[in-house]
């Protein structure tokens, strides 16, 4: 019988999972390691997001052979989110520690990183632009190769 | 990017495969251009784009010179463990519209290459140099002798389009992956080479001319992939670690395999006056192209562990008097294979000449699992008959896939699919299309 592992997330809400999902994250392999299985809090990370990250271990408890074809599908699928989800996700992967679904959401962010113009860059990261005019000109020559 | 922490940041830019990418970034905020630096990794390509701008009076004072991007770019990292320079494929096929006299783009020189390898090499890993072939085949480089006094961590070296020659050359014993590719080499027997890269496990010789009697003597080797023009007129290999092998020859004097642990060989010879090869009893995965390969056949030791077979005869006749069918001779010679495919010509050859079908064929046959076949189908009744034949000969035949070629009609192809089915529903096929410099590709995964 595989033993249960409550995760209660920011808003309070539960998610049970077996034992084997939560060892995908270094983060809780330690904790349970250590004996406080029973109710784990990731206060950092909201219901949806938590959602998805168990999705991800679930199905890598399954399988994770990287020759498997369905599993890619899986991935490409996995990271067609929008961009706030997608960098939640990062964040959460960081926290729990799981090596590969950090891979994976990292490379989706590198990947639509390419060819990219600064502005695009600036959206895909959610930033503005904190270069002073002067500054930005600087910049801007230091790095003319890249625009030529 | 609120919210996300720099050591996040950074592992996000260090993706970035391509520094025009990073240098977008860098124009892009504060934070991303302090963090840029701590990338340890340059890849600095010349598009065809480029060049042609650079050479086009209109835009050629807009560009900035390559080697002044690079020189630039490199002094702004603090530590590099892996450096890519190189032009872009295309620029391989520019042709000779005029005597190159330049040397903006010649980036095994020598000379420039002493500008910033000096100040890196503490930490390098990997190095990877694509030249232009116009500006440096005429002109022969050191760069080999630069590299290996200053590189001393280096583990992995990748050098295409260049003149190399190995004077100075001093050993370089961490250094376990070298591909030179397209490159003309000033060590005729290869000599320098063992000697200098003695600890080599991965050893990529693709395009190299200037051999004569090459012989590779490496003893940590594992994989090697070696393809050579008809120039050389005697091929070794000694390896006594090695277990994988491609190697695409034409029709050397003399050719030696001295490789005992090997597991998967690919070999296209169109013959050899000489042919010595190692007992291969660890040998799983064979692939032979020839065009003689009943000849070949003939001289190869029988391989009792092979269990994946691939004949590609590129050139074929039908035997004068009684002699095996090549399936009779391939099954000979390999009495234990699971898998065989056999290739467009093979096909075509077994086809015509199906031979006598002997008993010691026909035990062989029962062994076989799966069969791939690439099929022209030039009369259906000939091809349905060959199948036919290998579906109640082969009875353990659990596979079978075909791949029909492209250009046959889709009505032929359909009655083929039917009536293999319909003959046969214990086996699981699968069917496919083939074309001469297309890859495979999948029909349907048949019910």
């Amino acid at each position: 019988m595989s033993e249960k592992i409550v995760l209660t997330c920011s808003d309070g809400t539960e998610f049970v999972v077996d034992e084997a999902v939560a060892l995908q994250s270094q983060t809780l392999k330690h904790m349970i390691e250590d004996g406080c299985a029973d109710n784990i809090p990731v206060p950092n990370v909201t219901a949806p997001i938590l959602a998805k990250v168990i999705e991800y271990c679930k199905r890598h408890v399954a399988s994770a052979d990287p020759n498997d074809a369905d599993l890619k599908s899986f991935y490409e699928d996995f990271v067609k989110v929008d961009q706030p989800t997608l960098f939640d996700l990062i964040l959460a992967a960081n926290y729990l520690d799981i090596k590969n679904l950090l891979d994976l959401t990292c490379q989706t962010v590198a990947d639509m990183i390419k060819g990219k113009s600064p502005e695009e860059i600036r959206t895909i990261f959610n930033i503005k632009n904190d270069f002073t005019p002067e500054e930005e000109e600087q910049i801007r020559k230091d790095n003319a190769w890249a625009f030529e | 990017m609120d919210g996300l922490p720099s050591p996040l940041l950074l592992d996000i830019l260090t993706r970035l495969v391509d520094s025009a990418d990073v240098a977008r970034c860098r124009v892009a905020s504060k934070t991303l251009n302090s963090l840029a630096p701590g990338i340890r990794s340059i890849n600095l390509h010349c598009s065809y784009l480029r060049y042609a701008k650079s050479r086009s009076p209109l835009t050629k004072s807009s560009v900035t010179p390559f080697k002044q991007v690079f020189n630039k770019l490199i002094s702004e990292f603090r530590t590099v463990d892996t450096v890519l320079i190189g032009v872009d494929k295309p620029l391989r096929l520019v042709a000779y519209e005029y005597h190159d006299v330049e040397d903006d783009l010649f980036l095994s020189d020598v000379a420039f290459v002493k500008e910033w390898l000096p100040n890196i090499s503490g930490d390098l890993r990997s190095l990877s140099v694509s030249d232009f072939w116009l500006q440096s085949c005429w002109r022969r480089s050191d760069v080999l002798s630069l590299i290996s006094s200053y590189c001393l961590k280096l583990l992995e070296l990748v050098i295409k389009n260049a003149w190399l020659s190995v004077d100075g050359l001093t050993p370089m014993p961490k250094l376990t992956t070298l591909t030179l590719e397209f490159i003309r080499l000033d060590d005729e027997n290869l000599e320098k080479v063992s000697e200098c890269f003695p600890s080599l496990q991965i050893l990529n010789l693709i395009g190299v001319g200037g051999l004569k009697e090459p012989m590779i003597h490496l003893t940590h080797l594992r994989t090697c992939h070696w393809t050579l023009s008809n120039a050389p007129t005697s091929i070794s290999i000694i390896a006594p670690n090695l277990t994988n092998l491609t190697l695409n020859c034409v029709k050397p004097n003399s050719l030696l395999i001295d490789t005992p642990l090997l597991s998967d060989l690919s070999l296209s010879l169109e013959s050899a006056h000489n042919f010595k090869v190692s007992d291969f009893s660890r040998l799983k995965k064979l692939h032979l192209e020839s065009p003689s390969l009943r000849n070949l056949l003939d001289k190869f030791p029988v391989g009792w562990t092979v269990e994946n077979l691939t004949a590609v005869s590129t050139k074929w006749e039908v035997p004068v008097g009684r002699s095996k069918s090549i399936l009779e001779l391939l099954l000979h010679g390999f009495p234990n294979i699971s898998c065989l495919t056999l290739t467009c010509g093979a096909w075509a050859e077994f086809e015509t000449y199906p031979g006598f079908g002997g008993l010691e064929s026909g035990n062989q046959m029962k062994g076989l699992k799966e069969i791939r076949a690439y099929v022209t189908v030039n009369d259906i009744e000939v091809t349905l008959s060959t199948i036919f034949f290998l579906l109640d000969n082969c009875s353990s035949l659990s596979n079978m896939a075909i791949f029909v070629h492209h250009d046959v009609v889709s009505i032929v192809t359909s009655k083929l699919i039917s009536r293999c089915m319909g003959r046969c529903a214990r086996v699981r096929w699968k069917w496919g299309m083939w074309k001469e410099g297309m890859k495979d590709a999948w029909i349907s995964d048949g019910i």
